[in-house]
């Protein structure tokens, strides 16, 4: 590698850098939609440390969420968008840079 | 709010990735249904591949059925009957398959994504009903240049089409779809299976040259049997995998 080439923090984006952001997109990514009470319980995290993080990624356009029903019982699923599917991979292009260059 | 991230190396962010990535794709893995309902659906066509005479070797019947039985052949007694009870198996095979991943997803609370799978369906048994029609045409009504360029394929096409064996390359293309979407090896190599033994029963009767009374009333059950047990073994080891999965994870 050169010495002109980028570092690879530089493909590191601060809103999907970061452990549980990271697992809601990984998880989000693996299917089609994902109900939030599976995020909760996958990443073990609380209903409040969840919604804030959804948030973050919402507001970065990264996921789409969709409120409904499933009879009486309200329901909340996360959709992850084309720009989160993109940001992921270059996430994980990121880190495994990283490790190529520091093993 | 908390930044745990900064202080995990890539190396346990990219491990932790991978570990998210594998147990959601578990969770949402729920194939052994369509194997089991396509094997069943196939296993109860077998009746209808059974001649009440033993056949001869290229004896194709008038195609004067309905259009919408196309999918049964012509090469059987119960050719129209058989496209009949296809056309309705298919249909709702695929539907119930797609019933079976919503209510899936309700449960689990992860969703595999099938609009994929309802247009292969879809398109499937659109082009089941429709190539007889374009074969026949382009073997006996188009110039003798194309109808003899492409008689290579055509003609084992029409031998699959006239066996009532296009209802088998739907469930073939629609387990290839699915196993794409499942993002799964283990449905990719039975829908593999199932469409090397489509091939070879094909083979089989395409090349042959069979003399009178050498098929049985019972020849064409190959159409069926070994389809249907690959079909019914690939199912029951994905439903005990998927089984001995959530036992596991129970323990855990």
């Amino acid at each position: 590698m050169t010495d002109d080439a980028p570092f690879p923090t530089n493909g590191l984006n601060d809103t999907v850098h970061q452990r549980h952001r990271l697992g809601i997109l990984t998880i989000a990514s693996e299917s089609d939609r994902v109900e939030v009470s599976y995020l909760r319980e996958a990443l073990e995290l609380t209903a409040g440390n969840l919604s804030r993080h959804l948030a973050v990624l919402a507001d970065a356009d990264l996921v789409a969420i969709e409120r409904g029903y499933h009879g009486n019982r309200a329901k909340t699923w996360i959709r992850i968008t084309p720009a989160g599917e993109a940001a992921l991979d270059a996430e994980v292009a990121a880190l495994r840079e990283l490790l190529d260059r520091h093993g | 709010m908390s930044d745990p991230h900064r202080d995990q190396s890539p190396a346990e962010l990219l491990e932790s990735v991978t570990a998210l990535r594998r147990r959601t794709r578990a969770d949402r893995q729920a194939y052994w249904f369509p194997l089991v309902l396509f094997g069943l659906l196939t296993a109860a066509a077998a009746p209808f591949y059974v001649e009440s005479v033993a056949p001869f070797d290229g004896k194709p019947a008038p195609a004067d059925a309905h259009p919408l039985a196309a999918l049964g052949g012509v090469f059987l007694d119960r050719s129209a009957a058989l496209g009949w009870y296809w056309l309705v198996a298919l249909v709702a095979g695929f539907l119930a398959t797609l019933a079976w991943y919503h209510w899936r997803a309700e449960r689990t609370g992860v969703a595999t994504p099938t609009r994929g799978y309802v247009k292969a369906g879809a398109i499937g048994v659109a082009v089941g009903l429709l190539l007889p029609v374009v074969l026949r045409f382009v073997l006996f009504n188009m110039d003798s240049a194309i109808s003899d360029g492409t008689r290579w394929l055509t003609m084992p096409m029409l031998g699959v089409a006239n066996r009532g064996m296009l209802p088998h390359l739907v469930i073939t293309v629609g387990l290839l779809v699915l196993a794409r979407l499942e993002r799964s090896l283990g449905l990719l190599a039975v829908a593999l299976a199932f469409a090397t033994a489509v091939i070879a029963v094909n083979g089989w009767f395409h090349l042959s040259e069979f003399e009178p009374g050498d098929l049985t009333r019972f020849s064409f059950l190959l159409a069926a049997v070994p389809p249907a047990a690959i079909l019914l073994a690939g199912g029951a080891i994905a439903a005990l995998a998927a089984k001995r999965g959530t036992s596991t994870r129970g323990l855990v």
